[in-house]
């Protein structure tokens, strides 16, 4: 991967980069971040008690080098 | 000779293949055609990340030397196409949506555009997306450095995600076909809002080298089309070993869909609550008729359902797990809040939170999954699904989700089980799917898919061909 400077990527994005149109607003009345983030870890947490749920035998190995069956 | 005629916008590979070796006119008039298009339409739909006129035209020089001389690379010779903004593209930038990407520029193109440029085909722009394809989990369609995708057939719906751009610029005629990449319902969402067609590979028969890593395990590149018919062609273009994947099986595709078995050899499996339980009931009339049109080719039926299986938690688990070791950098960095949808930012963080024992978990519950879904198709061949329980949302809405998943996947509520999780499970399991327009819910499109074996794509386009020449689904397009 390359950088560009400040220079060469404002001539790039003038010469064919779109502007957004429309609704582009910020969502207005998002709750603010540290309560999302406690909700995106309780998410997480949600998940981890679902899988601990499911049965799964010991001898059960990771799809860790995974093909499609 | 001009290009005059604005029904090229709308043709097929074939058909415009077919008028460019006639010389009707040149492949650096069409280029020029549909650059024009695309620069003055696309920002409408907040479809475009970047023009790539002069590359184009370049490019379209060099196939008329090649038409001059007779020479025809492939079908996909001269043919005008977009991509999806996370492939890498030299001297221009490959965003990937996102704010913190917005100067990232790479030298080397990613080996889809490669291929797709030894195959002759043009490729015009690159095409917006929900920003890093939507991997924290966003909420809202403004989840994107373009601003929301918007559906050329209402603009104040969503074109879907996160091949958001991908699926307005086809679908609006601006582009004969694009680039798409699904890692959970990323091609398959924004072709059935759109009213395309396309295609979702096996995992690993399309190389992503030079692709953005979401999920390694997971992320796919695939056609979004206007036909199966193009597709099929794409997708023999596209295919292919690269040791430059560790992901790559190391197999190919050949469009060869008359060497399939018999119609009346195929099992197909459905299941009646996936069509019965739709929340629309303008949505149940057009796509229980596209399930009767399939029931006319003589193939057999078969009531079917998923395996039990927590699809939704081992999603996450495994993409979170992906996708915090490949962001991990922009997460610590704190540059991830730079990104546009709050959601995302928090998801993405919370990824921090999987431990190596979490993610092993669910790639162990993933294998058993896996054998599942492998013994449900010894009984039955293909299967066939709605692919989106409803049209397009509403751009300017939350898309009432819950975070941790690539695309929405099905909402986790009661009844049986049916089919209805098919994007994250088949995600999981990296089987393909075809997802056709079959009819409209008001002015909508929908979608119904076809999901078979791994490197079985041949099977799903005899059965889409079969259907669309029966049907005009495909050929209608929006006003633009």
């Amino acid at each position: 991967m390359v950088r560009v400077n400040r220079r060469q990527l404002t001539g790039a994005l003038l010469a064919g980069a779109a502007v957004p149109q429309g609704n582009a607003q910020s969502p207005a009345a998002q709750p603010a971040g540290d309560q999302l983030l406690a909700e995106a870890k309780g998410q997480v947490a949600a998940n981890r008690a679902t899988l601990h749920r499911f049965p799964l035998p010991m001898s059960t190995e990771p799809a860790s080098a995974f093909k499609a069956s | 000779m001009p290009v005059a005629d604005e029904s090229i916008f709308w043709l097929t590979i074939a058909e415009l293949s077919a008028r460019l070796r006639a010389k009707e006119f040149s492949c650096v008039e069409l280029t020029r055609a549909f650059c024009d298009r695309l620069e003055r339409h696309a920002p409408r739909y907040n479809a475009l990340a970047v023009s790539l006129r002069e590359d184009a035209i370049r490019k379209a020089r060099e196939v008329d030397n090649d038409l001059k001389r007779g020479r025809h690379r492939s079908p996909l010779h001269g043919i005008p196409y977009g991509a999806k903004d996370l492939l890498a593209y030299p001297n221009h930038p490959t965003t990937w949506g996102a704010k913190p990407y917005a100067g990232q520029v790479f030298d080397a193109p990613a080996a889809v555009l490669r291929k797709l440029d030894g195959a002759g085909a043009v490729l015009t722009g690159k095409l917006s997306m929900v920003e890093l394809a939507g991997g924290g989990g966003y909420l809202y369609p403004t989840a994107s450095l373009q601003g929301p995708g918007l559906n050329p057939w209402d603009t104040a719906k969503w074109s879907g995600g996160s091949s958001s751009g991908s699926g307005s610029a086809v679908a609006a005629g601006l582009a004969t076909f694009a680039i798409g990449s699904e890692t959970s319902g990323s091609i398959l969402t924004p072709a059935a809002f759109c009213g395309l067609t396309a295609l979702r590979p096996t995992y690993g028969l399309v190389s992503r080298a030079g692709a953005m890593a979401l999920s390694w395990t997971l992320d796919k590149l695939g056609p979004m089309c206007r036909s199966v018919e193009d597709c099929g062609l794409v997708l023999q273009a596209i295919s292919g070993k690269d040791g430059d994947d560790p992901g790559s099986a190391g197999k190919s595709y050949y469009y060869a869909p008359q060497f399939t078995r018999k119609f009346s050899d195929l099992r197909v499996g459905y299941a009646p609550s996936d069509w019965d339980s739709l929340p629309s009931s303008d949505a149940r009339a057009p796509l229980q008729t596209a399930l009767d049109a399939f029931k006319t080719m003589g193939v057999q039926w078969k009531e079917v359902e998923l395996p039990a299986f927590p699809y939704g938690p081992v999603l996450s688990m495994v993409l979170g797990g992906e996708a915090g070791s490949v962001f991990e950098e922009l997460i610590t960095s704190g540059k991830v809040d730079e990104l546009a949808d709050k959601n995302q930012i928090a998801g993405l963080k919370s990824y921090l939170d999987i431990s190596a024992r979490d993610y092993l978990r669910a790639m162990r519950v993933r294998s058993l999954m896996q054998a599942e879904i492998r013994k449900m198709f010894y009984d039955v061949d293909v299967l066939i699904t709605p692919t989106r329980s409803t049209t397009a949302p509403a751009a300017s809405e939350p898309l009432r989700r819950a975070p941790a998943a690539a695309a929405p996947s099905a909402p986790p509520n009661a009844g049986p089980r049916g089919l209805r999780e098919h994007i994250p499970a088949m995600n999981l399991a990296g089987y393909p799917a075809l997802t056709m327009p079959c009819g409209f819910a008001g002015a909508l499109p929908l979608g119904v898919s076809l999901i078979t074996r791994p490197f079985n794509e041949n099977t799903l386009i005899a059965l889409g061909l079969s259907y669309q020449s029966n049907t005009d689904w495909h050929k209608r397009h929006p006003k633009v």
